[in-house]
């Protein structure tokens, strides 16, 4: 095994270790934990692999290798971001709405007290 | 068999069901000394406004958030009023209250902490096609696996919780797939669980969302990948 394969696969081995704990202590939504999981476990077999990735270096003509993995790791990482910015703007419009939805909310409430008030200011009057 | 009245609520989380929903709540209320509370997770129908009329309680989420945390708000309804059981029924007519009783029994005995009504105990109700005989098969062999105990319906959304266990899923409720889900988690943490046999009644409308083949082993796969996902979680 080239040295550079084993660094890689105690980088990645040390990664699912990580994303394992996260899991664990349920810091991670179930489609999250799943995807980096598989991603995880994806570099430690891409790591050991190294028939697979001369052949990918070929097609993709990388001279050295192992390091073919890197245009891999960056085209997926940026995928991740575009995903996730998707999920964010989801979820800034549903906080946009909750914020108004509360605001119009609050603003019923102070009415109903204040009628509440009067009417029981006007009741000690009579 | 009841030394003391328990109080009893059914949760019916509600999803665009204006048409179904005022039956639904009507039947509970009217033939059962059970409370109903409907949470409307952000329906663009007058589902709310029926239900109310027709005698529950409702609780309306301003956006939708999902089937998961709208039982989940159900269940803190029945935790904040002092309720001693939650029944989960859905909305849309499929799930017969005359079974109600027959959920509660074990709880209220003190045989279980979590009661669900199971399809598949006895074989009989509506027929089922293939892909859903395999599909029960699958998730019984998953769930054998998992926690060496027999579940034979863990899909079935109607199902009823004792104090307890609704004081665990108030802290821990999962998103993506709830109903198997929440079998699992409570399995893991030691909460009794028992199934009876319900007949559910047909789909009143509108067609399945697992048909055919693909969809089904999508679905399988996306479960089981969610309950191994909770069986590595540690619950507080």
């Amino acid at each position: 095994m080239k040295r550079i394969q084993l660094i890689s696969f105690l980088a990645s081995s040390g990664l699912l270790a990580i994303v394992l704990e996260m899991v664990r202590r349920k810091l991670l939504k179930e489609r999250f934990a799943i995807l980096w999981i598989f991603s995880a476990l994806a570099l430690v077999v891409f790591s050991l692999w190294g028939s697979f990735l001369e052949w990918l270096a070929n097609i993709a003509g990388v001279y050295y290798a192992p390091l073919v993995i890197i245009p891999i790791i960056i085209f997926f990482g940026v995928l991740l971001a575009l995903y996730f910015s998707v999920l964010m703007t989801k979820h800034d419009k549903q906080t946009r709405e909750l914020i108004q939805k509360m605001a119009l909310l609050e603003n019923e409430v102070e009415s109903l007290k204040k009628d509440k008030h009067s009417r029981a200011v006007n009741e000690n009057n009579d | 068999m009841r030394d003391r009245k328990f109080k009893i609520i059914a949760v019916v989380p509600a999803y665009n069901e204006a048409e179904t929903i005022g039956n639904v709540v009507r039947e509970i209320v009217m033939n059962l000394d059970v409370d109903v509370c409907v949470v409307d997770d952000g329906s663009t129908d007058n589902t709310s406004q029926i239900a109310r009329n027709a005698g529950a309680t409702v609780l309306r989420h301003p956006v939708n958030a999902g089937i998961g945390t709208t039982v989940q708000s159900g269940f803190l309804f029945a935790l904040r009023n002092g309720y001693d059981i939650a029944l989960q029924v859905d909305g849309d007519g499929q799930h017969d209250p005359k079974y109600i009783s027959n959920l509660i029994e074990p709880i209220i005995n003190g045989d279980a902490d979590v009661v669900n009504g199971s399809r598949f105990l006895n074989d009989i109700g509506y027929k089922s096609s293939f892909m859903r005989r395999v599909g029960i098969a699958f998730f019984r062999f998953i769930y054998k696996l998992l926690t060496g105990k027999t579940v034979t319906d863990c899909t079935s959304g109607f199902r009823a919780f004792g104090r307890n266990a609704l004081e665990f899923l108030a802290k821990n409720y999962p998103d993506d797939y709830p109903e198997p889900e929440v079998i699992l988690t409570l399995l893991k943490k030691g909460f009794r669980f028992k199934e009876v046999p319900v007949v559910m009644r047909e789909r009143q409308g509108g067609k399945s969302s697992l048909s055919g083949i693909f969809k089904p082993v999508n679905y399988m796969v996306k479960v089981t990948l969610a309950l191994l996902i909770d069986f590595l979680r540690r619950n507080k």
